[in-house]
């Protein structure tokens, strides 16, 4: 009975083992069935009668390995759901351990059709031990490469690395190898010629549109950081982002077409490596070597271009010339120019007479030694104006920027506006002052036998030498301080720089650190709560010093008008006693005293005004004397001890 | 299913011996490979890492089944290591489980093998249980083997190196079995293979690839160096890489302080900004321990000549330390006096007086007007200003006295004002990687030390400064001078005194220091032995200045504040001389007074002293410098003969004794 129940068992194990190659290959048979709704095998009821627990437990554990090799196809079968070249490439990997996988189960088969094989179950599960660890894996891997794409899915599978046994770390390097073979040819292209070809968005570097040329260096190219692979640090990545965006701006900015600097070396690189060389941590380290090299060439050339082909730093110093008023003595002569025409309304004023003014200041002064470009970028612009504004509300400088050197200046032209109005505008506080000064001085020998003048024209002298002493502090403060010494802390930057990022950062701190300097908003704010507050006390301070020129120069007209009947007065006076005749008549007289009471009374108004605006120039210079006091910035106080040099104004 | 095997365990019965046991066996090679079997049934497992029992069947004869439970171990240690390779296979055990579960995972793929072998003999008839009994013997062994470790590991809930540690000690506890160590060398070495990646790449790179926390060494990550810039270097060196003592492997333990360091000297030159140009090389394990000593020793041989180049050559340690040296050991004489001259008058001032700024802007003069122009890294140094005098700092240091006591002597020296004088100090700006070797601590020695002689500078000058104004009493007629003659012969003895203290600490002390110093730092390594030598320079240093000894330092600042107070009494009494009179002869009287007092009080503390350094143990040479001080403060007995003719007869002067 034993040679039967053997020879049934092994016709029934025949069937079986064929049964069971099937259901490796995913295929339904007799007794394997397929799970309804999944991947897996179960054994039919009606022929598990038939079988011993033996059988059946053998035949369940291979199944196992049937169901793990149809989990790997379904994937590979939804691949076309998921878009891009990367998971193309996974995919791609994938069939080909599959039909690896197919290879072993044809030589099976073959076994089994043998005359004398010696195949049996638990042969078969020797065969396929190797090819169950590996399919186990790739369907892990699969799972969890699933709905990701680009750089997370290769951050994912290169976490499959950090696995200790051999084969996992050979069957992900292998899948890893694959996946970054595309990423590796985008970053070559990239860092070759500037291109991205990434039709679905999975590289780590993105492209945008953007509105104009000048937005180029800022905007146009980014570091998607969730498609970075983890073997790239954020630092490395930003290199290789600045590299390719070198060679874009050489390119299509300042239409460069030399050879780039270190794209010899980069091509050599990209021929000898492979893409392994991106994640193996050894080879990794000479290829981000070899990177940040091109990136230093790349960025070296850029800044070389700008600096001696789009004279970047010449136009730096216009900038610092004529915006920010470097150039005294034209900024001056200007402001003489100008300040007949600017007092009109600003609706009177036409672009091309202040052209013509400014063309005229340039001719006359130092700066018609400035290069012929530069003068031809300064211009004259109106800004927005409102009802009432005269001409020097509305009035600015503006210098033209294009080209390359334009995508770096074009965003801080609106930071220059600002602090060219600002300094601007103290400028011709200076000047206002200086010609309240001088007209005190000419009239002085003038007036000196009006008695009654002297005590308000005192005043007026006292009041405006103190408004004298604070502009000239301030002005002090905001050019030399402020201006000269973030001037030298900017050279400084700029000559150390190793890129055009570095340069645009040292103007961005000097732009930022003289708007904070001349008590300008800064556009951030709340950077200190007392800014805005100060910058409203100086501009009130600043309508106190206009408003006392218009009473001085009213107190001008009417005293010179006095003065002159007086002088009239007295040479008719003259004359008539000369004749020897009584010097005047009772109307005569009547007329002069009511001339005489009449000036008196403009005179007390006039008085009366320079009273209120010592009084309110003094509250206001003290408040704002305080808020410099209390300021966190040391050169702010050290601003409010010079103004308050003798303690005339008490700080509390 | 159940029907079939009640009716295959109801023919059982009836088969003959001989069949049952074709039938069991053809259930045995089941039960091998972990599948069930029709007549021996596992057992449910009482937990995860037990061993699995079997059952069998009734019907069985007696002796076969005596034979299965022979078999049947092999079956339960299958059973364990499969259980361990699953499990160890997850990611979360680290890597070195990992290699080994796929070590053992290889082996019992092995085995498989061999129950189809088994298998096949047996369709062809050839085998009974006997013979697999027989076949069975070394995969028995093996298994059971394997077993064993898995056991052990998953009790101790083993990673990293603790694995290694215990497979290293079954290698070295079989030596005997050779069978069984070839075994366990088989999986070492697949189990190290991750674990000396990471060895590798620490010791010729410099990086930690450590995932799972395995590795022996362990970045503490701190604050970035940029960041933190006070106290970065003196914990970089000391925290900012450890060892983690239960993760080393013990055939590592010997060598993991090298491993550390060397490490430790890449990333110092990495934070440098300089390449570490170093090939990983992979290292074995072996048996015999050589290889990867050595290829750890030649990696930290590397780094520490590296290291060690990068300090001296390129960093100039040399230098820097020559030019700490003029400063604050008052190496360079002339800067010292025009810094002195310069600042005198700050100096007396109290603490809350003075502006840090003027000193700054003083101290950048006096570096611009003398000879130190010419030092490189003069603009490092910049002026301190500590809450705290010398004496208190020394005691806060040495914290000999019990808390209390510290706390009743912290707040008596708390009240007192300090003067700058007693506040000053230098301090100097060390970047990195020099801020290794000049760390805060050193720095502090080089305070305190300069303070000392600074302080005693001062008393120097104070002490010269009354002898000139005292040139006066030249021109005195014989009579009046007279009166001084007792204030100027003590004047002497203290100048004497005060120039000799100075002379031993600078000619005998930290000259001869420095000599052995440098002699030793031209002989180093390594980094580390830079760092103890410099240590020990400055601790011979400090020793031998006094400032260690507590009741010594005492004894010098009480000395020191005498002279002190007899300067400011003399400079007050000058201007009194010319007055005539009644007056005067008071006068002469209160001043002789004070004068005799002062020199009681002077002779009292240097007696003290003199007792004091005579006193120290002379059994051990620790202090032995000390004792030329007791020449050079009683060249000519004057001191000790005195004493004698006082009736202080305790002083022995026996210095050789």
């Amino acid at each position: 009975s034993c040679s039967t129940a053997t020879t049934y068992n092994n016709m029934k194990e025949m069937e079986l083992m064929q049964e069971v190659i099937y259901s490796l290959q995913g295929i339904e048979g007799r007794v394997l069935k397929k799970e309804p709704g999944g991947c897996g095998f179960v054994i039919d009821s009606k022929s598990s009668k038939s079988l011993n627990i033996i059988q059946i437990s053998l035949i369940e554990r291979i199944a196992c390995v049937g169901f793990l090799h149809n989990q790997l196809k379904q994937h590979c079968e939804d691949a076309d759901k998921q878009i891009g070249v990367i998971a193309q490439s996974l995919i791609a990997t994938f069939r080909e351990e599959l039909s690896e996988y197919y290879k072993t189960l044809a030589i099976l088969q073959a076994q089994l059709k043998k005359t004398d094989t010696e195949l049996t179950l638990r042969r078969i599960l020797v065969w396929i031990a190797e090819p169950n660890n590996r399919l186990q894996w790739l369907v892990y891997i699969a799972e969890q490469c699933s709905n990701k794409k680009g750089g997370v899915l290769i951050s994912a599978i290169h976490s499959f690395l950090q696995h200790g046994a051999m084969s996992v770390q050979k069957i992900s390097a292998k899948i890893l190898l694959a996946v970054c073979r595309p990423l590796y040819i985008m970053m070559s292209h990239w860092l070759l010629d500037g291109v991205i070809s990434d039709p679905h968005n999975e590289f780590f570097i993105e492209a945008r549109n953007i509105s104009s040329a000048e937005r180029f260096w800022y905007d146009k190219y980014n570091v998607k950081t969730s498609m970075v692979p983890s073997f790239i640090s954020t630092d490395q990545a930003k290199k290789i982002l600045a590299t390719g965006k070198n060679i874009n701006f050489l390119r299509q900015i300042c239409k460069d077409s030399n050879q780039l600097p270190g794209r010899e070396a980069i091509q050599k690189l990209f021929s000898a490596t492979s893409a392994d060389s991106l994640f193996i941590p050894d080879k990794s380290i000479d290829l981000h070597i070899s990177l940040e090299n091109v990136y230093k060439e790349t960025s070296h050339r850029v800044l070389c271009m700008l600096k001696d082909k789009y004279r970047l730093l010449e136009h730096l110093q216009a900038l610092r010339r004529y915006l920010l008023l470097g150039q005294g003595d034209f900024i001056r002569h200007l402001l003489e120019l100008l300040a007949p025409e600017l007092g009109k309304p600003a609706q009177h004023l036409y672009v091309h007479t202040l052209s013509a003014i400014l063309e005229s200041a340039i001719r006359v002064t130092n700066a018609q030694y400035e290069d012929e470009d530069i003068l031809k970028r300064l211009v004259v612009e109106f800004l927005h104006s409102s009802h009432g504004d005269t001409g020097w509300d509305v009035f600015t400088l503006v210098y033209i920027v294009d080209g390359p050197v334009g995508t770096i200046f074009e965003p801080a032209m609106s930071e220059y506006r600002s602090l060219f109005g600002s300094l601007w505008k103290a400028k011709r506080m200076e000047y206002v002052l200086s010609n309240m000064r001088k007209q005190q001085i000419t009239s002085a020998k003038q007036f000196r036998k009006m008695k009654v003048l002297q005590p308000i024209l005192h005043q007026i002298h006292i009041l405006s030498s103190a408004m004298i002493h604070f502009l000239h502090q301030t002005q002090y403060y905001f050019l030399f301080e402020v201006l000269e010494c973030s001037w030298a802390e900017m050279m400084r930057q700029v000559n150390q720089a190793e890129c055009l990022d570095d340069v645009i950062n040292a103007h961005t701190t000097f732009l930022s650190s003289v708007q904070c300097g001349v008590l300008l908003d800064s556009g951030l704010e709340v950077n200190e709560r007392g800014f805005s507050e100060m910058c409203a006390q100086l501009r009130i301070i600043y309508n106190l010093i206009l408003h006392l020129e218009s009473t001085q120069e009213t107190l001008y007209k009417v005293a010179l008008e006095e003065h002159k009947v007086l002088c009239a007065v007295e040479r008719e006076r003259e004359k008539l006693q000369r004749a020897g005749k009584f010097s005047l008549t009772r109307e005569r007289e009547k007329e002069d005293k009511l001339r005489i009471s009449k000036f008196h009374n403009s005179l007390n108004v006039i008085k009366h005004q320079i009273k209120q605006i010592a009084y309110k120039y003094k509250q206001f210079v003290q408040k704002y004397l305080n808020l410099l006091a209390v300021s966190s910035d040391q050169n702010l106080q050290l601003l409010s001890v010079r103004l308050n040099f003798n303690d005339y104004y008490k700080i509390i | 299913s159940s029907i079939t095997l009640t009716t295959s365990r109801m023919q059982l019965e009836n088969i003959p011996d001989i069949s049952q046991e074709n039938i069991l066996i053809e259930d045995l090679l089941n039960i091998l490979i972990g599948l069930p079997g029709c007549y021996i049934d596992p057992l449910k497992l009482q937990d995860q890492y037990a061993t699995r029992e079997f059952s069998l069947c009734d019907a069985i004869d007696p002796s076969l089944k005596d034979l299965l439970k022979q078999i049947l171990p092999l079956a339960s240690h299958y059973s364990t290591v499969q259980r361990f390779t699953e499990e160890k296979m997850r990611f979360e055990f680290g890597q070195v489980c990992n290699a080994l579960a796929e070590s053992m995972n290889s082996l019992i793929i092995d085995y498989t093998l061999f129950v189809t072998q088994m298998e096949t003999e047996f369709r062809s008839g050839n085998l009974n249980l006997h013979k697999l009994w027989f076949y069975i013997q070394k995969n028995l062994h093996n298994m059971s083997f394997m077993s064993n470790i898995a056991t052990s590991i998953s009790k101790s809930d083993a990673k990293g190196g603790k694995v290694l540690s215990l497979l290293h000690d079954h290698i070295t506890g079989y030596i005997g079995d050779t069978q069984a160590q070839q075994l366990c060398l088989h999986l070492m070495q697949a189990a190290c293979v991750p674990y000396m990646n990471m060895l590798g790449m620490w010791i010729y790179k410099g990086i930690i690839l450590d995932p799972i926390n395995e590795f022996l060494i362990e970045d503490n990550e701190m604050v970035q160096k940029e960041e933190m810039p006070v106290d970065y270097s003196a914990d970089y060196w000391d925290k900012k890489y450890t060892i983690r003592r239960e993760r080393i492997p013990t055939f590592l333990e010997p060598v993991s302080d090298i491993i550390l360091r060397a490490g430790k000297y890449l990333n110092v030159i990495r934070q440098c900004g300089k390449a570490v140009n170093h090939k990983v090389e992979s290292i074995e394990y072996k048996i015999e321990q050589k290889h990867y000593i050595d290829a750890i020793d030649k990696a930290y041989k590397f780094a520490s000549i590296n290291l060690l180049d990068l300090v001296l050559k390129e960093k100039d340690l040399l230098g820097r330390l020559k030019s700490v040296k003029h400063y604050f050991l008052l190496d360079q004489g002339d800067f010292i006096v025009t810094f002195l001259t310069l600042c005198e008058k700050e100096l007396n001032k109290d603490v809350a007086d003075v502006i840090q700024g003027r000193l700054d802007s003083l101290l950048d003069l006096a570096l611009r007007l003398s000879s130190s122009n010419n030092d490189p890294y003069k603009d490092d140094l910049c002026t301190e200003l500590l809450p705290y005098d010398l004496q208190h700092q020394m005691v806060k240091i040495k914290t000999v006295l019990s808390i209390e006591e510290r706390n009743l002597f912290l707040t008596a020296q708390k009240k007192t004002n300090l003067t700058v004088i007693e506040s000053f100090a230098f301090s100097y700006e060390v970047k990195w990687p020099l801020s290794l070797i000049l760390n805060r601590r050193s720095l502090a020695c080089y305070q305190m030390i300069f303070r000392h002689l600074f302080y005693c500078k001062h008393v120097e000058r104070m002490i010269c400064q009354v002898w000139r104004s005292n040139k006066v009493a030249k021109s005195f007629p014989f009579l009046s001078a007279k009166q001084y003659r007792l204030a100027f012969a003590l004047r002497q003895r203290m100048l004497h005194c005060i120039q000799n203290l100075e002379y031993h600490m600078m000619v005998e002390v930290i000259e001869p220091h420095w000599s052995a110093f440098m002699q030793k730092i031209a002989k180093v390594s390594n980094v580390d032995e830079v760092l103890t030598c410099h240590c020990d320079f400055l601790d011979a240093c400090l020793k031998d200045c006094m400032l260690t000894i507590t009741s010594l330092l005492n004894t010098i600042t009480n000395i020191l504040a005498i002279c002190v107070k007899f300067c400011k009494f003399m400079q007050g009494e000058g201007s009194l001389n010319i007055t005539d009179g009644q007056q005067q002869t008071e006068k002469v009287e209160s001043f002789r007074e004070s004068i005799a007092s002062l020199d009681l009080e002077f002779s009292e503390a240097l007696k003290e002293l003199l007792e004091q350094i005579n006193g120290l143990n002379k059994e051990t040479s620790d202090h032995e410098r000390l004792y030329n001080l007791l020449y050079r403060l009683d060249f000519n007995s004057y001191y000790s003969g005195q004493f004698e003719k006082l009736g202080l007869k305790n002083v022995r002067m026996n210095i050789s004794g």
